[in-house]
């Protein structure tokens, strides 16, 4: 198999992130793992064991998920991943883009001799062996290859998402154009943001950033030169939801409590990795009532919890009522406590405050920390 | 470079027949335990706690699961700095070929394992009881008074006490006499099988054992008589706190049972505590609960997806209770499956099974059963 560097993209404005301050992929998902270990899980899992990741900005809680060990690979000598950042300008949103980020950490260019490069973002949760997009890139001999879903409810999800437009008329299905979704259609092809490229081709791209002033995303450069790309695409036909927000992050996690959408995500053959914390087995006292929710180890359950996804470590006292929600780790809930479409962030006590309750609309975000 | 100053030698090598399925192809240390771990994870993570870093782990019995699950010691984190985890099985030699005759042969034949490190403590102990302690404490004890040996000790019943090694001590805790399994105990400290000593002194115990044809070659016996006649000073360290011999499938099923009970045992849950349990990550799901489940007073580890009713049992990673069964008072280890409307009570059933009958010990008389086959 030929080498390919696997990145993980984390830039372009994420709701969720100026919300809960953390890296999208350093959120919490299905409980124990961080959304990002999707992403370099479908890298490992499809054989990619050389990743980079490009963050944006808030990096604390990725650089901490990541540092100590390389999980995500079958031999830590010969996989890495590494953090890419943009040091310059990560505190200038105009300048801080994927694009900038890249031609600052070239570096990662001149040190592998890989031959393509797949990129891919966090807030898209979806599984695919890239071994079949790699393929049908090398197949066709394409320059770039970017991977769409056709969806039929484009009225009322992914609002907002980058959508591509196919040329359904010759055989290797061309893109058109690069456009935004804006709900006025119900079917529409949603670009995963997830591509590959020949390294030849984005070193190309890089070096004539200069052109663009800097200034531009990669999404944006393809989009304004898809004929001299020849951007060709791949459909994609598994599981897929958008995380981009509060609402869709707690809709998501909703969902994937469905085990069979669960199961398009992950299972025995295409695990998730990710970091441990040895943690004990979750307890169940004397009263508590668990129905349709995931618990994490080191959780000492007590109360109630309905449809709900428990992190690690986290206390629900008696009487406690969890319904529709998430509650990070190291969060006590106290007796009496209602919480109804809640997000509930880490190190948070809700003791006082007795109903928390939001919309499936507008959930509720307590931020890390609080003590209410 | 200064001498070391301390390694650990655990002795895993043993059959452990009393837990008789769960052995038949797997050495005792590798038993699982606590609804996660495995009976060594927590010697092994008590020696890693208490900032000793070169172990040697003593292995004879069926012993390849057990090198699999421990590797090179990643797990507990012997593979820092200046850290060393070594597997020491029977090996043939220039001029013998034998198998550990006993706890002090084993020894004895990794005496050159000891020599390279040549630390100036050895802290010997056994790798099949469950409990939490910080070694380098008993050490202190012991380097303090400048003692040849130290024992951990426990106080226990008067009529338990027939069961162990029994030891008598002056009120400075030194040792004057010792007795293994008396018939009329002279005293109720039992010792634990952990033990520190000085390494000269472990060197000529063992010597002058070897070439003893009367010894059993066991520890506690004879090592200690020995070291007694020779007036060495050795010291009974007190423990306090919980410690479980589980080399029975009752004690074991007991143990386990203490710990659903009490939250506080063996402080698994208080997060403040540095001194964790550390066991090898299965990469599962977290676990998933279904629309009808129920489970109260339990411990169920991530992987698991509980459909059915859980009362009173403990829980390992993987398994699936399928809807309409009912687990109750029981062990499930590992990735077994219990099949809808099946009810399992009063009992340990082994991993990778699948149940489909009922397993219904109502005659508390007869103990737990074992359910090691698919049923």
């Amino acid at each position: 198999m030929p080498r390919v560097l696997g990145i993980v993209n984390l830039h372009g404005y994420c709701e969720l992130e100026e919300v809960t301050s953390r890296s999208i992929g350093a959120t919490p998902l299905l409980g124990r793992y961080s959304i990002i270990d999707l992403a370099l899980s479908n890298y490992s899992n499809s054989g990619i064991s050389n990743c980079a990741v490009l963050v944006g900005k808030h990096l604390r809680a990725l650089a901490r998920h990541l540092n100590n060990s390389n999980v995500y690979t079958d031999n830590p000598k010969l996989g890495s991943t590494t953090l890419l950042y943009n040091e310059e300008f990560h505190d200038q949103e105009i300048y801080n883009t994927d694009l900038n980020n890249l031609i600052e950490n070239k570096f990662i260019f001149e040190e592998d001799n890989f031959k393509y490069v797949i990129i891919t973002p966090c807030k898209y949760l979806f599984r695919l062996n890239f071994n079949e997009l790699l393929h049908q890139h090398e197949k066709r001999g394409s320059k770039i290859t970017l991977v769409y879903k056709k969806i039929n409810n484009a009225d009322k999800e992914f609002i907002d998402a980058y959508t591509v437009d196919v040329d359904q008329r010759t055989t290797n299905k061309k893109i058109r154009a690069i456009s935004v979704n804006n709900g006025d259609k119900k079917t529409n092809n949603i670009y995963l943001e997830t591509l590959i490229i020949n390294r030849d081709v984005l070193e190309r791209i890089m070096s004539h950033a200069d052109k663009y002033g800097h200034v531009f995303n990669l999404t944006e450069v393809i989009a304004n030169h898809l004929d001299e790309l020849e951007a060709d695409s791949f459909y994609y036909e598994g599981y897929l939801k958008r995380i981009s927000d509060l609402k869709e992050y707690l809709s998501a996690s909703i969902d994937l409590l469905n085990i069979e959408n669960l199961y398009e995500l992950t299972n025995r053959s295409w695990p998730i990795y990710t970091k441990t914390h040895n943690t004990p087995p979750a307890r169940y006292l004397e009263d508590a009532d668990v129905s349709n929710s995931f618990i994490s180890n080191g959780s000492i359950i007590e109360g109630k919890v309905i449809n709900s996804i428990i992190c690690r470590n986290v206390i629900i006292k008696k009487g406690a009522v969890i319904k529709n929600s998430i509650v990070f780790s190291d969060t006590t809930i106290h007796e009496g406590v209602i919480l109804e479409n809640a997000i509930i962030d880490k190190h948070v006590d809700v003791q006082i405050k007795k109903e928390i309750i939001g919309t499936k609309e507008r959930p509720v975000y307590i931020k890390k920390g609080d003590k209410i | 470079m200064d001498r070391k100053e301390i390694v650990a030698l655990v002795l895993a090598g043993g059959k452990g027949t009393r837990l008789k399925d769960l052995t038949r192809k797997n050495a005792k240390a590798a038993v699982y335990f606590g609804g996660k771990y495995r009976i060594i994870d927590f010697v092994l993570s008590n020696i890693a706690n208490s900032g000793i870093n070169n172990v040697g782990l003593v292995i004879q019995y069926e012993s390849v699961e057990l090198t699999n699950y421990v590797a090179n010691g990643k797990i507990w984190g012997f593979d820092g700095n200046n850290s060393s985890f070594t597997i020491l099985s029977p090996r043939q030699k220039e001029d013998s070929q034998d198998w550990f005759l006993g706890t002090a042969d084993a020894v004895y034949q990794n005496l050159d394992f000891l020599e390279d490190l040549n630390p100036k403590y050895v802290l010997i102990l056994s790798s099949d009881n469950i409990y939490k302690m910080n070694y380098s404490k008993m050490l202190k004890a012991l380097i303090d008074v400048d003692g040849d040996m130290a024992i951990s000790t426990i106080n226990v019943d008067l009529k338990e006490a027939t069961r162990f090694g029994i030891l008598e001590t002056d009120e400075n805790n030194v040792l004057i006499n010792f007795e293994e399994k008396p018939k009329k105990p002279k005293s109720t400290k039992a010792s634990m099988g952990i033990y520190i000593f000085k390494y000269e002194t472990l060197y000529d115990a063992l010597v002058h054992d070897h070439k003893d044809k009367d010894s059993e070659h066991d520890f506690g016996y004879d090592i200690i008589s020995y070291l007694l006649k020779k007036n060495k000073k050795i010291i009974s360290y007190p423990f306090d706190g919980y410690w479980k011999d589980v080399g029975t499938i009752d004690s074991l099923y007991q143990s386990n049972m203490e710990l659903v009970d009490d939250i506080n045992l063996l402080d698994l849950y208080d997060y403040n505590d540095k001194f964790n349990i550390y066991s090898e990550d299965t990469r599962s799901l977290p676990s998933y609960v279904g629309k009808k489940a129920v489970i109260e007073n339990s411990m169920v580890n991530q992987g698991s997806i509980i459909l059915g009713e859980v009362y009173h049992s403990m829980i390992f990673g993987g398994v699936e209770i399928k809807e309409g069964a009912v687990v109750k008072d029981s062990i499930i280890m590992p990735n077994t499956v219990i099949q809808p409307n099946v009810t399992v009570k009063n009992a340990i059933v082994s991993r990778n099974l699948t149940i489909s009958n009922d397993i219904n010990n109502e005659e508390e008389a007869r103990g737990v059963s074992l359910v090691s086959k698919d049923a």
